[in-house]
């Protein structure tokens, strides 16, 4: 037999009814009220939610405490992560003269749309974020290193963010107080260079698996140690050093210079270096050991806004694509009463490219191809906001 | 194996039975652990699914199942057939699937209602009405996420 063969019935009222014959041959009996998702477990409701943009997540928040809660789990970014649903999340900082605030842009970066402006941002409670900090994006976590106190003066303190669940941990304090460092993430250790009061250039590096801070040396007494595009270089009058994060050692370098112009934006996709050069996205040929740069892209050369030598520029990866995200400054003027002149206020648009990669075997060897898949500007903000970090979540 | 031993009948809560392929049933874990564990005979009740449940889980269930090594449906076919399975449930019907793939232990039909769910609800409305929860904030919680909301533009 084969009962299931009947058609199937469309349902309107299911839900657990009293003893099945009493609800039989009823007049018309109410409709039953829709059911509460509240009553299913909390791992079900996090499936549902870990497959909506993260976008919605604001308001969403203002559900229910329960969904609040749920929202900012780790479990739910544990889920997002294996069904592959994750979204890349900027986080940006308000200079304010004393301190720094924290935002993240609650909007999705990769879907075209209006312009959004600042009332896009949700803050990130922080009792107190310095000021002229180095900040680091590793895994979900933003570490925040040094930069200046209340009192002005420098700070070895460092704090990590869980962009999961928005809230703060202390992490071992640095072994110098630094403001206005650089940092970068290189083969599983944060390395912090400058910013230190001593006129000697002194570097550190933190192994996050066993939690410590070490100095790291320069190769000769008068050698300044300099970080760009993830590679740490030492210069001293006579000699260039290049540090092999592998082996842990200095060793002579030639080249170095050049590799200090411009942004020190860059970042990793399938263990090829990206980086941005003037107004050039540039890959770098480990078996050449020289940059070269991405064809196709003229168009979003050609816009011209990479060129401010001011812009901030963060490039990620995330789904396949790269990121790069620069800011315009872009001045908003407004007429005042009764004077000719208009009252300019600084402002900037922070855009959002993604671009596709391609690998393609040309004349001279390997080339990489992008294709801009969208290039638009996603959000006007005052002058004092600045491009901190993007997190894939 | 006979033909019958390959047949398996679930017995709904209010009493209605379906006779299946067992390689349709056994795709929910709950059934499978059933038949290993219990020897049930060839009658499953199902007590937390009502019959009209049952037989979309069912639907599935055979869409799903590979008999025989026979899954002549693409992926991409299959894709469509899911979307459309879901496309038009209500609330109500999509709340209960639910339930029932979480109590049946059908990981793949628990992740294809889920995913209806997200995509119907893809405005804070949608999401308050199609999800139908309460708030259970209180006043004093309420207050507090305003004040932080309000911080960020007060200046």
């Amino acid at each position: 037999m084969t009962l299931f063969k009947r058609t199937l019935v469309v349902a309107t009222k299911v839900e657990q009814p009293p003893p099945p014959h009493k609800r039989k041959r009823e007049k018309s009996p109410p409709p039953p009220p829709p059911p509460s998702f509240s009553l299913l477990p909390d791992d079900i409701l996090v499936n549902c939610l870990a497959r909506t943009s993260k976008s919605q997540y604001r308001s969403i928040s203002l559900l229910s405490k329960t969904i609040r809660s749920l929202l900012f789990s780790p479990e739910l970014y544990t889920v997002r992560s294996r069904i592959g649903n994750t979204e890349p999340c900027l986080y940006l900082c308000q200079e304010l003269p004393t301190y720094d605030r924290l935002y993240i842009f609650d909007r999705t970066l990769t879907t075209d749309g209006w312009i959004k402006d600042e009332f896009s941002l949700s803050p990130i409670t922080c009792p107190a974020f310095p000021s002229m900090s180095t900040t680091l994006a590793v895994g979900f976590e933003i570490y925040q290193m040094g930069g200046t106190t209340n009192a002005g003066l420098p700070s070895s303190a460092v704090r990590v963010l869980d962009c999961r669940t928005h809230t703060w941990r202390d992490a071992p304090e640095m072994t110098v107080p630094r403001k206005r460092a650089e940092s970068a993430f290189i083969d599983g250790k944060i390395y912090v260079v400058g910013g230190t009061e001593e006129s000697m250039n002194c570097a550190e590096v933190f192994d996050l698996k066993s939690q410590t801070w070490k100095p790291l040396p320069s190769p000769s007494g008068d050698a300044k140690v300099l970080l760009s595009r993830g590679e740490l270089y030492a210069t001293s009058r006579h000699k260039s050093y290049a540090y092999d994060s592998y082996l842990g050692r200095w060793k002579d370098s030639n080249q170095g210079r050049w590799n200090r112009l411009g942004s020190r934006a860059w970042c990793l996709v399938e263990n090829v270096k990206f980086s941005v050069f003037g107004r050039k996205l540039m890959w770098f040929d480990s078996e050449r050991r020289n940059w070269f740069i991405i064809q196709g892209l003229e168009d979003l050369h050609l816009k011209g806004v990479v060129s401010y030598p001011h812009t901030t520029i963060q490039l990620s990866y995330t789904g396949g694509n790269i990121l790069l995200l620069w800011d315009e400054p872009r001045p908003l003027k407004f007429p005042v009463v009764g004077k000719k002149h208009q009252h300019t206020c600084k402002n900037k648009r922070i855009w959002c490219a993604e671009i596709k990669l391609e690998k393609h075997v040309g004349f001279s060897g390997l080339e990489i191809w992008g294709k801009i898949v969208r290039s638009s500007p996603v959000l006007s903000a005052p002058d004092s906001y600045k491009l901190l970090s993007c997190v894939t979540l | 194996m006979s033909k019958s031993e390959k047949k398996i009948v679930l017995k709904s809560l209010d009493n209605e039975a379906f006779e299946v392929e067992k390689a349709v049933a056994l795709q929910s874990q709950t059934i499978w652990v059933m038949c290993e564990d219990k020897c049930v005979g060839n009658e499953i009740p199902l007590e937390n699914v009502t019959g009209q449940i049952l037989a979309k889980v069912i639907d599935y269930c055979k869409k799903h199942a590979v008999v025989d090594g026979d899954g002549d449906e693409s992926s991409e076919e299959l894709k469509n057939w899911d979307t459309e399975f879901t496309k038009n449930m209500d609330q109500s019907t999509l709340f209960n699937m639910i339930l029932a793939a979480n109590y049946l232990n059908i990981k793949s039909l628990l992740n294809l209602t889920c995913q209806a769910v997200a995509d119907k609800t893809k405005t804070i409305d949608e999401f308050h009405t199609f999800l139908n929860i309460e708030n259970n904030f209180t006043p004093e919680e309420e207050a507090q996420i305003c004040q932080e909301n309000l911080w960020a533009f007060d200046d």
